[in-house]
């Protein structure tokens, strides 16, 4: 089959940095056995062309013109041999992936792996705060055949959309992200406390940091390491909440896939605060390595609370700080939620992904 | 070396291929421990070479051992849970591993500690994901015993502790050969096709105390191995007939239609033989369609020789 994914980044040639891991080990199972071409446009702002695991990337580049290229580009792969599936990734992924299939009358997937169904305008998050992305989102859908979403809380943000949704998580590729088993926590130590995700508003760091200050207030002992890209111009750092918690959080900035794997093995709980996941995959990547979460009731944290994750209202540091503290006061319940989300996880993994998408594929060419 | 950004995956550098239940399976891993024991559950299935046996495509099982332990103070258990996509998880304080019939493979992840707990691993982790995975492929499994002579073929049906060990050791002990004491595979294409493996018998020791040449450990069960009439074992059968095993006062064999034969099999259908009910129905029709026995069974073993020979030589129902 020859498969054209529309993604606007993430395929970065090293892929290693600006990548979606996730979308890689998909793209990875999927060129294993089919023809796979990903267009991209924000990867690198000048256009080219790349391999990576044995997909062909296909970069228009941000520069003027960049509608013409991707347009000229697709059309010059489908000549040489038709494509029979596009699969649009993102909201970029999902409208232009629309026009083009409508271009050339070929079934189109979109993937809503984002703000889609958002509208979160105290941050300008989400395709429903602008007028333009409410309309590459009505063109996205209108034009696809079939919907998919990576958990069951965005399948009922879609479905208040009126939009008919089948949950495909992203999953983890345990040949790449090999399970370990969920550990003890060394009672002497301070808890290691995980967060990963870019300082940025949607992921909502601000609660987190009022949350690990509580933690402070009640003597808990912990380290807090934060990974992610800081796109606030170290803004968060400096507030009065982080100089306070001072030691206490260790800021790592963007980790390469290897030294996060390090980081998160050596983790007790990860904590997410995010006002809106789709995903988000860092809960799969933590689970399958015996890490169990503490966060907001989004996404995969909110489908697997209570058994498998626990879940706070979005912006209860208050809460947060309380479950995280009961669950690290409470080893045997921490060790069955770690154990349990294992199982979820492993039971979704990228194989799981890549099977799913391509059964879809199988389905939108039998119409 | 390439720097491999998606970290790079384990080298399985020990491989095998073995026919088992008659399918290509393909064995990769990266313990030579792992090898040992996959040849010891698995080995026998080599004589399996004839082509026609080995029609459908090729599955592959991937066992990953890291040095750990298992986070569990008595012997890990291992759960079986069913998945999405038909796939299943097992599962322990260490290990964990998936069955995915979609993509036809396995892979587990385990722990070096649970590999040295040799009989556990064997039995609750690499017979159990391999098996699960053969399952899925027009091998499905029968809590029945199976014993053969020349072209005949005998099932005998009936929950744990219904005598189907005792019986097959009995028939073993007679000359006839014995393809499982519980439980088999039956191919139902392109002909209804029997296969098993079974080296040993488990008999309860209040049966084991039936045969005096049976060394009694003390434990529940006694272990028994069977060892081939001739000079490998038998692994596959074919078209059998199936023999409903009852208790009573006295020994008896009576012939049953075989709606009476298909009802109790699908009454007797126990937890571990359920993942496939949508199949069931047709293999139980297909295994009942020639009628079967109900043999009632003495508190003597012995006593149901006779009968069990009539039922291996005798006519059909």
């Amino acid at each position: 089959m020859r498969i054209a994914i529309l993604l606007h980044g993430g395929v970065d040639r090293s892929g290693e940095r600006h990548v979606i891991h996730g979308f890689l080990w998909l793209i990875e199972r999927l060129a294993g056995r089919h023809e796979v071409h990903v267009f991209s446009r924000d990867q690198e702002p000048d256009p080219d062309d790349w391999t990576l695991l044995g997909a062909d990337v296909h970069n228009t580049g941000t520069k003027r013109g960049w509608r013409t290229r991707l347009f000229s580009t697709f059309a010059n792969e489908h000549k040489v041999a038709p494509f029979h599936v596009i699969h649009g990734i993102f909201p970029w992924g999902g409208t232009y992936g629309a026009l083009l299939g409508a271009r050339y009358h070929l079934p189109v997937l979109f993937h809503a792996a984002g703000g889609e169904f958002v509208d979160l305008p105290d941050i300008a998050y989400g395709t429903g705060t602008t007028s333009r992305g409410r309309a590459a989102l009505r063109i996205a859908l209108l034009g696809a055949r079939r919907v998919t979403v990576a958990s069951a809380p965005m399948q009922r943000l879609a479905a208040a959309h009126g939009v008919d949704a089948e949950v495909v998580p992203i999953g983890v590729a345990l040949d790449r992200w090999p399970p370990m088993a969920p550990r003890h926590r060394d009672p002497r130590r301070p808890a290691r406390l995980l967060h990963v995700g870019d300082l940025r508003p949607v992921k909502d760091q601000p609660t987190l940091l009022a949350a690990m200050n509580l933690l402070r207030e009640h003597d808990a002992k912990f380290q807090l390491d934060m990974v992610g890209v800081d796109t606030m111009n170290g803004t968060l750092q400096r507030g009065d909440v982080a100089r306070t918690l001072g030691n206490n959080i260790r800021w790592h900035g963007h980790l390469c896939h290897e030294a996060l794997r390090r980081l998160m093995s050596d983790a007790d709980v990860l904590l997410v605060t995010s006002r809106h996941e789709a995903g988000p995959i860092v809960a799969l990547e933590a689970a399958v390595l015996g890490v169990p979460t503490v966060g907001t009731a989004v996404g995969h944290v909110s489908e697997w609370a209570p058994r498998a994750a626990i879940a706070v209202p979005v912006g209860d540091a208050e809460g947060l700080a309380r479950e995280t503290i009961a669950l690290l006061d409470d080893e045997e319940r921490r060790l069955d939620i770690a154990n349990e989300a294992q199982r979820r996880a492993v039971s979704i993994d990228a194989d799981y992904t890549a099977t799913a998408f391509e059964r879809i594929y199988d389905e939108l060419q039998d119409r | 070396m390439r720097h491999d950004p998606l970290l790079r995956a384990t080298t399985l550098e020990y491989e095998t291929t073995l026919p088992v239940l008659g399918i290509e399976t393909r064995f990769e891993t990266n313990s030579a421990a792992v090898m040992d024991v996959v040849d010891e559950s698995f080995g026998r299935w080599r004589q399996v070479h004839d082509a026609t046996h080995c029609g459908t495509q090729s599955v592959r099982v991937r066992v990953v051992v890291s040095d750990g332990r298992e986070e569990s103070t008595s012997r890990s258990p291992i759960t079986h849970v069913s998945g999405p996509g038909k796939r299943l998880v097992l599962q322990s304080h260490g290990s964990i591993g998936v069955v995915d019939p979609l993509r036809r493979e396995s892979i587990a992840f385990v722990t070096s500690e649970l590999v040295d707990d040799r009989a556990n691993f064997r039995v609750a982790m690499l017979e159990a994901i391999t098996l699960a995975l053969l399952a899925c492929f027009d091998r499905h499994p029968v809590h029945a015993a199976a014993i053969t002579r020349g072209e005949r073929t005998a099932l005998l049906a009936g929950p744990s502790g219904s005598g189907k060990s005792t019986l097959a050791y009995l028939a073993h002990s007679a000359g006839i050969h014995v393809l499982s004491d519980d439980h088999v595979w039956v191919q139902t294409e392109p002909d209804c096709r029997i296969w098993g493996s079974a080296p040993h018998a488990r008999l309860l020791s209040e049966s084991a105390a039936h045969f005096p040449e049976v060394v009694h450990t003390g434990s529940e069960k006694v272990v028994v191995p069977l060892r081939p009439h001739e000079e490998t074992h038998r692994l596959i059968a074919h078209e059998p007939v199936v023999c409903v095993l009852s208790r009573g006062e006295r020994a008896m064999l009576e012939p049953i239609p075989s709606d009476e034969v298909e009802s109790e099999l699908v009454q007797q259908l126990t937890p571990g033989f359920d993942r496939f009910p949508e199949r069931n129905a047709d293999v139980v029709r297909r295994i009942s369609q020639r009628g079967g026995w109900r043999l009632t069974l003495s508190g003597n073993p012995h006593d149901a020789l006779p009968l069990l020979n009539r039922v291996i030589d005798g006519n059909w129902p």
